[in-house]
């Protein structure tokens, strides 16, 4: 593994790969602070940019805007109260009324310090998990990365935000969407309704296109004749003294924890594990009246979780194929765009590779610490411009971006319609990122399972016939369970209404 | 419209979507080319498994959003029922107007892309959607649009070759 490690770093540090990685960094806390735009979006418009890329330095750009983003949320957060990404809205509780007092520039200190540590710390977690797990993924057979599909499924439908039954029928959509073409065993022609173009399936980065790009730019309407609010324009980050990082360190461990820990299942991202972590830490103070008016732990805790997300989602991500956010799952295109085939395989057949993302996630982590260090002001500068002239700027990145994935006009219809289809699930608050782990998923499910079977001569007790099989099923049959029993007894205490309508 | 409302129209369209979905797979015109005559499920489970699902869970959906409009109704003074959403979220004006005209750009976009320069269509574009997006400067759309057509056309024509003119 250390050698692994020494020459993905040997990779990274090519001069051109460095350029890369740098300037993705700087542009995801750029596109991350600036309220409207998100990760997935800058991921989608850059992946034209990256075509002509080998693969590694197209990788390095995606995760450099990646790890970006996640500080970047924390800018408009502390100085706005408007988070620039949704999991940067824990941080706003007490980086804005700190800013309100005067400390915008230790706010943002204290964000920058949590970010990079929780950052170093999903790194660790996430490299010494990463080569352990790939190589008992190795050894799994068909049955084995089914029930891991339908398992991830599950969870994604379970814990992402909002209702359970519109994770569901988000993930179903997907499902149903990856059927489209011919199917993965027999090549049967399956809702093409003889257009030859769909024979080979929906194009997976058009449909990215579409419900992050095209999709984002359409809600981002409403934004029209919002005034942007003028901030202090003399904020000199302020990074915290030693003693006090030090004092700290139950903060970034909680937050490291819980952002690895989350980010590693399927859907949930960052979102969830900030308030997740900040709960925890608000319970754990001894003086949790503090929280919420400023108090230090209450930046460092959240920015240290959405982090180490970074971490946490390479995990499925590069051993099993599964993406565990809206980002991962455009890397994953990328991944399939260049030629590389993700799943339990990547890492045998592109350990390179694998070692070159995980070093280039540590430098970018570095890299957004000198960059926010050094550079704060650009970035509020930027923020308090008008955001209307960026949008068509977007969409047009996005179009043409859809385009370029098969260089035909159908890709762009593509996109265009998993665009309105996206905004109208956001409206109603189904979370897309489901939809689009349904569509990764779902030929590894229908295949798996079929072939299982036929490997099996049609024995359905081969998927209990081992025990780690046996803990799937028996994880599935209990997290079914639970989510059954908690929307009953949400529905019965009136919290929400059993299938999560307009809650 | 009240939320529940929308969601019962989404239900019912989801659900129109399973059923589609389960009727064309069952009905259609698909044939496996490679028989697998030992296989217990077959190129029509995985979709039937999944089309019946969603009916079942849009059904569901479509239950919940009933319960939600006949809560919503009851909840409301007479004479104050409408959209109480739009009291509460301010909305820019002409919002489904602009979304509207925002698709209507996206396909006349690719129904020109390559029958016409694509800097041309590049600034138009920007043009138009500066003004969707409520920019009122001429001066200052007509500028950013031929220099963000210029971009365009450097970035996707010259240095990525793509097949647009």
């Amino acid at each position: 593994m250390i050698e692994g490690l020494i020459g993905g770093f040997g990779d990274v540090f090519q001069p051109v790969n460095l350029l890369l990685l740098f300037l993705g960094t700087a542009l995801g806390i750029l596109v991350g602070a600036l309220p409207g735009l998100s990760s997935p979006m800058a991921i989608v418009i850059l992946l034209p940019l990256t075509y002509t890329m080998a693969a590694l330095p197209a990788l390095l750009t995606m995760i450099g805007v990646y790890v970006g983003t996640k500080l970047g949320g924390s800018f408009s957060a502390i100085l706005l109260r408007t988070p620039g990404t949704p999991a940067g809205a824990c941080t706003a509780l007490d980086g804005h009324p700190m800013a309100e007092r005067g400390e915008a520039g230790l706010a943002i200190g204290y964000a920058i310090f949590g970010s990079t540590i929780g950052g170093v710390f999903g790194w660790i977690i996430a490299v010494a998990f990463i080569p352990a797990l790939a190589s008992i993924a190795l050894d799994s057979s068909n049955a084995d990365i089914a029930l891991v599909g339908v398992m991830g499924l599950l969870m994604v439908s379970s814990f992402v935000r909002g209702s359970t039954l519109k994770g569901l029928i988000g993930v179903l959509l997907g499902l149903l969407v990856s059927t489209v073409g011919l199917d993965p065993v027999d090549s049967t022609s399956r809702y093409t309704f003889g257009h030859a173009d769909l024979m080979s399936g929906i194009p997976f980065a058009a449909a990215l296109t579409g419900f992050f790009g095209i999709a984002v730019v359409l809600s981002d309407l409403r934004l029209i004749g919002l005034r942007t609010e003028k901030v202090a324009t003399d904020v000199n980050m302020a990074l915290p003294r030693i003693g006090d990082m030090l004092k700290r360190w139950k903060a970034v461990v909680v937050g490291g924890l819980f952002g690895t820990g989350i980010g590693a299942v399927p859907g949930v991202g960052a979102e969830g594990a900030t308030w997740i972590a900040y709960g925890t830490i608000k319970r754990q103070s001894k003086n949790p009246d503090a929280f919420g008016t400023g108090e230090p732990d209450g930046i460092v805790t959240p920015e240290a979780t959405n982090n180490a997300t970074t971490g946490g989602t390479m995990v499925p991500m590069l051993t099993l194929g599964i993406p565990g956010d809206g980002s991962t799952a455009i890397m994953l295109g990328a991944l399939v765009l260049h030629g590389i085939e993700p799943g339990v395989m990547l890492f045998q057949s592109n350990s390179d590779l694998v070692y070159g993302i995980l070093a280039g996630l540590l430098i970018a982590t570095v890299f957004m610490f000198l960059i926010a260090w050094r550079a704060t002001k650009p970035f509020i500068y930027v923020l308090q411009q008008d955001r209307s002239w960026l949008f068509p700027f977007v969409l047009l990145f996005a179009t043409i971006g859809a385009f370029a994935t098969v260089n035909n006009i159908y890709a762009v219809y593509i996109a265009i319609f998993f665009g309105i289809v996206g905004y109208v699930l956001e409206t109603r608050g189904f979370p897309v990122v489901t939809v689009v782990l349904g569509i990764i998923l779902g030929p590894v499910v229908e295949s798996n399972i079929r072939l299982a079977l036929v490997l099996s001569a049609n024995d359905w007790t081969t998927f209990v016939a081992t025990w780690p099989r046996q803990l799937l099923v028996g994880l599935i049959a209990i997290v079914l369970a639970w989510e059954i029993y908690s929307g009953f007894r949400d529905a019965a205490h009136g919290r929400r209404s059993a299938i999560g309508v307009s809650e | 419209m009240q939320q529940g409302g929308k969601d019962l129209l989404l239900a019912c369209t989801l659900f129109s979507v399973g059923l589609g979905a389960l009727l064309y797979i069952q009905f259609g015109p698909g044939e496996a080319l490679q028989t697998s005559r030992d296989a217990q499920i077959t190129f029509r489970s995985f979709p039937t498994a999944i089309a019946a699902l969603l009916m079942l869970l849009s059904a569901l959906y479509a239950v919940g959003s009933v319960v939600s409009m006949v809560s919503e109704g009851s909840a409301r003074p007479d004479g104050e029922a409408g959209n109480g959403d739009a009291a509460r979220v301010r909305r820019p004006p002409f919002l489904f107007t602009r979304m509207a005209a925002l698709v209507v750009l996206l396909i006349a976009l690719s129904q020109l892309l390559g029958a016409a320069p694509f800097y041309l269509l590049a600034g138009a574009f920007l043009a138009i959607g500066f003004v969707i997006f409520g920019q009122t400067h001429p001066g200052k759309i007509l500028a950013v649009a031929v220099l963000g057509g210029a971009l365009f056309h450097g970035l996707f024509v010259s240095v990525l070759k793509l097949p647009l003119y």
